[in-house]
């Protein structure tokens, strides 16, 4: 199964203030049985790139550019619904708020049924509800048979989120996207529901893109990362080498504002602080020139604002590239 | 010398859950004191009911030896909070300096009095002074952060709680806050209780923790022991469960 | 403040629906206010000039008793304006304070406010007003009185509402928290922010006002003679129809565009300020 490749993804808001660029050509490869993080903060456009990949960007949006590469075929995202069909078939998604993925209507058991029957229309009945069991022991929920009958609201936030994951895993995509799949979760159940996710990854083989603002995350649980600040791709590699040798001034920042659990400790609480990146995010209507981080970046130079960084790889490692002309300068 | 703060046996209960199942802590005054906990912990039922938002069923609280009763007022003088939606906690259709106003108010004090001390603690937070004449909608989140700051400054108290202040906050950006929080610390002589579930960032600020868990308080002690030398199971799964970056090897 | 209210009014005014409301609601109060000072004497008999159709001198013509019916209808509508005016205005007032009350106080009196509200509401509304009338008697005072009490409940329904979900609003905890009396907090930062909603259902309520009053003038248990009425004036023109259509018209049309462009301007006021609709086709 060969993985997804996301190719310069351009996505623009038509706003009362002028176009909004939320994300600027974005290359993005998920490998086959990978897991990407991609990292940004508020403003970064990360949660631009999944909509725009499930084809539910908001009325105002237009995809002005961009592909997506999945086993083979290729889908041009500026159509509207490029990837309609993909949808529950080669491409799932689980969202940020399990409180409201589901239809509080619906029992657990129809919400799978609706899945299996777009996936698999020749299972039914009996063998679909078996189907849908299955799905559900799979992720680790307990007495499947008792859940298929309960409705959404008589499960807590992680239990929803593994459904989430079930009906992903009934859909047997090669991409699934999980746009902060844990952060409305307690840290106790993430890390549950993080391990079932890369269980989805170890089972069928997909490539999982996970979108979050939590570097610990990424580092904790994928295998390559991606990061974006204000609407561009920084820096991309496997989250060994961006970690331990990050690239991209901004990556090396936001690496050193992470407060990290097992950080140094000194004697005194009171004399503890905390590192920031001083400066605003720029003005996403009137982009500034050359490297769009230059602006709050501590190494930037003249050149900064005349080129636009080309990738350029870091530490001699073909796949760990940032987006800086300085890379490796202090 | 007195607790700045002192619970005992505390119970509160909603419905048919029991938010506070016999909580007793003690807070030292000008201690940076960590409350951490999952949802559902009654960390924030805690809170709510140190502040007066919330009745006590049973037990006791005490700040600096004064039990507190029912009224509301007394206890404005000793502890405020800034709350973890700040934008939220300033009311819509008032000016922020008719809000600020009602600090001076409450506190007896002239016009004049509250307007002096409005402007200094606004250049100390860094605000501009065109500030006090916007309405809430017109400020950004960072100043209604400190907007609220302000507000709970002014009103001079002994204990300030602080309300999941990394909550909404990007990592870039958090350290602004936690630094203002050091800094009022020691300028103040003020008594900090962070209320949070994050627990990389108490483990940093905190003098003293207590971990809740079901309204309870699992662990208890000074910080360095809860974080790094925790006796109870629950304490160790959750910084266990805490993502690690690991600096890589080859 | 008053550039929130301009733009209300530059959305009233980009509905289509809203802008003829707007220009009926101004052309009724301009009849109301201005009418009875331009004409003559709406009490003036004169049974020699009966009947008469619209002219100069009478620009909608005269009825039975030869009253000239430009006058008699403006004075109506004068009428009907200033009693809807004044019924919603008491009763928001009242709905709004026990409301608030309830909804802050909450168990027993919350739950007495509630019963309140269902049982006046219970009541077919005219029936109602009707059978007080009848039992009270009649007269302005008692008219007003019994009206308003049948729109209490809607303004108090809504207000507890409000309140029930402010209530625990990070801001009201915040002014709590400072010490601000009670008082003080309802009167500053829960009013005005239940008043909202209020007066948006205040201005839905006139036409229905309006037209309550009509029915119970045209039974005789409004406004009484030789007050005018739009309601006793349709009584008047139906009993006499056979005989001239004039009083009839001038004053059912009145009543109907009073009640047409108060409530699409109500409605229009509505869909303006809902935050939800807010962005949608524009």
């Amino acid at each position: 199964m060969s993985g997804a490749v996301i190719s310069n993804l351009t996505v623009d808001f038509a706003t009362r203030a002028g176009l909004h660029h939320a994300v600027r050509a974005i290359n993005l490869a998920a490998g086959p049985g990978r897991i990407l993080g991609l990292v940004g903060e508020s403003g970064s456009g990360k949660s631009t790139v999944a909509l725009a990949l499930m084809g539910l960007l908001a009325a105002n949006a237009r995809v002005t550019a961009g592909t997506l590469q999945l086993g083979g075929d290729n889908f041009d995202l500026a159509q509207r619904d490029a990837t309609a069909e993909l949808r529950g078939r080669r491409m799932a998604m689980i969202f940020q708020d399990p409180f409201a993925s589901l239809n509080p209507v619906f029992t657990i058991r129809a919400h799978l049924s609706e899945v299996l029957a777009r996936r698999a229309p020749e299972l039914a009945g009996e063998a679909r509800q078996q189907a849908a069991g299955d799905a559900l022991a799979a992720v680790g929920i307990d007495r499947p048979a008792v859940r298929l009958t309960q409705y959404p609201h008589e499960l807590s936030g992680g239990m929803r989120q593994r459904v989430m994951i079930a009906m992903a895993l009934a859909c047997e995509p090669r991409l699934l996207i999980a746009d902060e799949p844990t952060t409305a979760l307690d840290v106790t159940i993430q890390a549950q529901v993080m391990k079932e996710i890369c269980g989805l990854r170890d089972r069928i083989g997909c490539s999982i893109l996970i979108i979050t603002h939590s570097l610990g995350l990424v580092a904790e649980y994928c295998d390559d990362i991606a990061v974006m600040y204000a609407g561009e791709l920084v820096e991309q590699g496997s989250v060994h080498a961006v970690t331990a040798n990050p690239g991209h001034p901004y990556t090396r920042a936001l690496l050193a504002c992470e407060v990290t659990i097992d950080a140094a400790r000194g004697a005194d609480a009171r004399q503890s602080r905390f590192r920031m990146i001083p400066g605003d995010l720029p003005d996403p209507f009137d982009p500034p020139s050359g490297c769009i981080y230059r602006t709050r970046c501590d190494i930037a130079i003249a050149d900064c604002a005349r080129i636009v960084p080309p990738p350029v790889e870091v530490g001699g490692d073909a796949a760990h590239r940032a987006r800086c002309i300085r890379v490796g300068a202090r | 010398m007195s607790t700045a703060i002192s619970i005992r046996e505390a119970r509160v209960r909603f419905g048919h859950t029991q938010a506070l199942d016999g909580v007793s802590l003690d807070v030292q005054p000008r201690d940076c004191f960590g409350l951490v906990g999952e949802s559902g912990s009654g960390k924030t039922t805690l809170m709510r009911t140190i502040l007066g938002l919330e009745r006590l069923q049973a037990g006791s609280i005490a700040l600096f030896d004064i039990p507190l009763g029912k009224s509301i007022k007394q206890r404005a003088r000793l502890v405020q909070a800034i709350f973890q939606d700040p934008a939220a906690s300033l009311s819509p259709r008032r000016r922020i300096g008719q809000l600020l106003d009602e600090v001076g108010e409450v506190m007896g004090e002239t016009r004049e009095e509250i307007r002096i001390r409005q402007r200094s603690m606004f250049q100390r937070l860094g605000l501009p002074l065109g500030t006090l004449d916007k309405y809430p909608y017109q400020i950004s989140g960072g100043q209604a952060r400190r907007v609220a700051v302000a507000r709970a400054l002014l009103m001079r108290p002994r204990i300030l709680i602080a309300d999941e202040p990394t909550a909404g906050l990007d990592v870039s950006v958090q350290g602004d806050l936690l630094n203002l929080l050091q800094e009022l610390r020691a300028d103040n002589d003020l008594t900090l209780v962070v209320v949070s579930h994050n627990l990389a960032v108490v483990r940093l600020i905190a003098d003293a923790a207590a971990v809740m868990h079901r309204g309870r308080i699992v662990e208890q002690g000074p910080a360095a022991q809860v974080f790094d030398a925790p006796s109870a199971d629950y304490t160790q799964r959750l910084l266990a469960s805490w993502p690690r970056l690991r600096a890589a090897t080859a | 403040m008053m550039s929130g209210y301009l733009s209300l009014l530059s959305d009233i005014w980009r509905s289509p629906n809203g802008r003829i409301g707007l220009v009926l609601v101004i052309a009724i109060l301009l009849f109301a206010i201005f009418g009875p000072v331009l004409a003559v004497n709406p009490n003036k008999i004169a049974v020699q000039d009966r009947f008469q159709a619209p002219s100069f001198e009478h620009l909608l013509g005269t009825d039975n008793l030869g009253r000239d019916l430009f006058s008699r209808t403006a004075q109506g509508t004068r009428a009907a304006l200033m009693i809807s005016l004044m019924v919603v205005a008491l009763s928001l007032l009242i709905g709004a304070l026990v409301g608030v009350a309830a909804g802050m106080a909450g168990g027993w009196v919350d739950r007495g406010v509630t019963a309140f509200f269902d049982i006046i509401s219970a009541y077919p509304a005219v029936i109602l007003a009707m059978g007080l009338m009848a039992l009270y008697g009649t007269g302005f005072a008692n008219l007003l009185l019994v009206v308003t009490i049948l729109f209490i409940p809607q303004f108090g329904r809504m207000a507890r509402a409000q309140t029930l979900s402010l209530r625990h609003q990070p801001f009201i905890d915040a002014e709590r928290i400072i010490g601000l009396p009670r008082a003080r907090l309802i009167w500053r930062h829960f009013l005005p922010n239940v008043l909202g909603p209020l007066i948006v259902l205040a201005s839905m309520n006139i036409p229905v006002v309006i037209t309550i009053e009509a029915g119970l003038s045209f039974v005789g248990l409004g406004v009484q003679p030789p007050q005018a009425s739009l309601g006793s004036l349709i009584k008047d023109g139906y009993t006499f129809l056979n005989q001239s259509w004039w009083p009839t018209i001038a004053s059912a049309v009145t009543l109907a565009l009073a009640t047409l462009g108060s409530t699409l301007f109500g409605e229009a006021l509505r869909d303006a300020t809902d935050p939800k609709l807010k962005g949608h086709g524009r």
